[in-house]
């Protein structure tokens, strides 16, 4: 007699939980799934290795590419047609970066860039991304960094220069 | 120093080899200056006892250098994750000066080891020891060798730094960095290096099967296989790494060993290390045709061991033409 009361009273609990479930489950990048196969362009890595530092191009084509790290979607912005061949930066619809501390795909152009840390990436020395200003001032306190960059900051003489420091 | 299995499988068995090729080559000078069928002294029983242990012996040792060659690369690929900017077996060679010296000394030592391989089983063939005075001459020249490769790389395994940031593949096999080897054979045009390529496999396959036929040319062969060999090995960084990456600029000779490549890097690479070794194997056993107790078996083993490398090397040309026709790049 006393089971079905039991099952009653677990139904509010049951069901806040699956609310739950489906909320966390949800969020805008949900259809940005990295597959095994996935490499980076510029490098050749599996980027299935390194979730955490994840750079992303679209083009209006719908064409997609991922990279294992902001310096190499760079390279690629910069030198487009080289890595894919038909292909140019003007014909980039958007570009995102992983946020260094949320671990969350961000909008790249908007995006905070610390370099000069004592953090690596999977290729050496990095361009470490933070959606806001404080998180990368921060960051570079605590983990020695020289300088942040915006976007339009980086040049190809900001990725050559950290190439020659690995 | 790494303390990884792998890294100790290494060691040991550069180790084991060394010692046993340098014990074996104390016995084979002694054959070189005292060997004589003729006569019934006792030397010569004790020698002729003995050589039985000793190539017995050495059979396992130079196998075991045979898959030395594959056990080095793939503990290089293993241990990339360790090393910052390493993401294959490319990085992780380049963390010292002694990573690509061990390679090359373990491809040459591939070569020779394999030779000695198959003089070791000619020589079994005669009943009066015929080709014994070579197969130990060849063991003196191989041992100074096997025994630089273990100095350098136990250098290269003892060196090992965690710490190390390493250069990616990606930049290593680059066709726009200057300088180094690598990238000068990444800058190969492609289209005519595929041309090369194919042609170079078609002469060796023919000029294969005329010796094989004819039981003529060995000579010829044995040059053009170890040619294929390299115009191959060319290759492979040149454009048949594209095909298989699908990606226009990596030419990294080295991430196809990996799983996510179903690991065929190793397929291409035995079937083209034994292609050359059986290859200049026939050539160098050419000249001992005439010798008496051989005469009526070596031209066998002779073209056996020309029709095992034209076969192989039809293998690894089939493959490679198959990826580039299945891959998904355009070039």
């Amino acid at each position: 007699m006393s089971i079905p009361i039991q099952l009653q009273s677990l139904r509010l609990p049951v069901l806040i939980l699956l609310l739950c479930i489906a909320s966390a489950s949800y969020s805008g990048d949900a259809e940005v799934t990295i597959k095994k196969t996935d490499r980076c362009p510029v490098c050749g890595m599996f980027v299935y290795k390194y979730p955490k530092w994840v750079a992303r191009i679209v083009f209006q084509s719908g064409e997609a590419f991922f990279y294992d790290g902001a310096k190499d979607m760079f390279k690629h912005v910069f030198d487009t047609a080289k890595y894919t061949p038909g292909q140019s930066a003007e014909k980039i619809q958007s570009i995102y970066v992983t946020d260094y501390y949320e671990v969350e795909l961000i909008d790249a152009k908007a995006a905070y860039y610390v370099i000069g840390s004592d953090v690596l990436g999977p290729m050496g020395h990095e361009l470490l991304p933070f959606k806001d200003q404080e998180a990368a001032q921060e960051f570079l306190e605590d983990h020695k960094g020289k300088t942040i960059l915006r976007f339009l900051d980086v040049t190809p003489a900001v990725i050559e220069s950290l190439d020659r420091r690995s | 120093m790494i303390l990884h299995p792998t890294v100790i499988a290494n060691l040991l068995a550069s180790y084991v080899s060394s010692f046993m090729v340098v014990y074996a080559a104390y016995f084979g000078v002694q054959i070189i200056r005292h060997w004589d069928i003729q006569s019934g002294d006792e030397l010569q029983l004790t020698l002729e006892r003995k050589t039985y242990l000793i190539s017995t012996l050495l059979g396992f040792v130079f196998a075991l250098q045979l898959l030395s060659l594959f056990l080095f690369v793939f503990t290089a690929d293993t241990l990339c994750p360790l090393f910052v900017g390493a993401m294959c077996a490319a990085g992780t060679l380049n963390v010292n000066a002694f990573g690509y010296p061990t390679l090359v000394l373990k491809v040459v030592n591939f070569i020779l080891a394999g030779l000695w391989l198959v003089f070791n089983h000619a020589d079994n063939q005669g009943y009066d020891y015929p080709l014994i005075k070579k197969k130990y001459g060849l063991l003196v020249v191989i041992a100074p060798v096997i025994v630089v490769e273990m100095l350098i790389e136990s250098a290269y395994f003892l060196d090992m730094k965690a710490d190390v940031i390493t250069s990616c593949c990606g930049s290593l096999f680059s066709s726009e960095k200057e300088g180094g080897l690598g990238s000068e054979i990444a800058a190969l045009p492609a289209k005519p290096t595929m041309w090369v390529f194919y042609g170079v496999m078609l002469c060796t396959m023919l000029s294969g099967i005329v010796c094989y036929r004819k039981g003529k040319g060995g000579y010829l062969y044995a040059g053009l296989s170890l040619i294929a060999f390299i115009i191959a090995l060319i290759s492979i960084v040149s454009f048949i790494s594209l095909y298989i990456y699908e990606l226009p600029t990596h030419h990294c000779p080295f991430c196809i060993i990996m799983e996510d490549y179903h690991y065929i890097g190793y397929l291409l690479y035995m079937l083209l290390f034994g292609a050359v070794v059986s290859g200049i194997g026939a050539g160098a056993l050419m000249p001992f045709r005439e010798v008496e107790s051989l005469k009526g078996v070596l031209g066998a083993y002779i073209s056996r061991l020309t029709l095992t490398s034209v076969l192989l090397y039809a293998a690894f040309t089939t493959l490679v033409t198959y990826k580039i026709l299945v891959s998904n790049l355009v070039m």
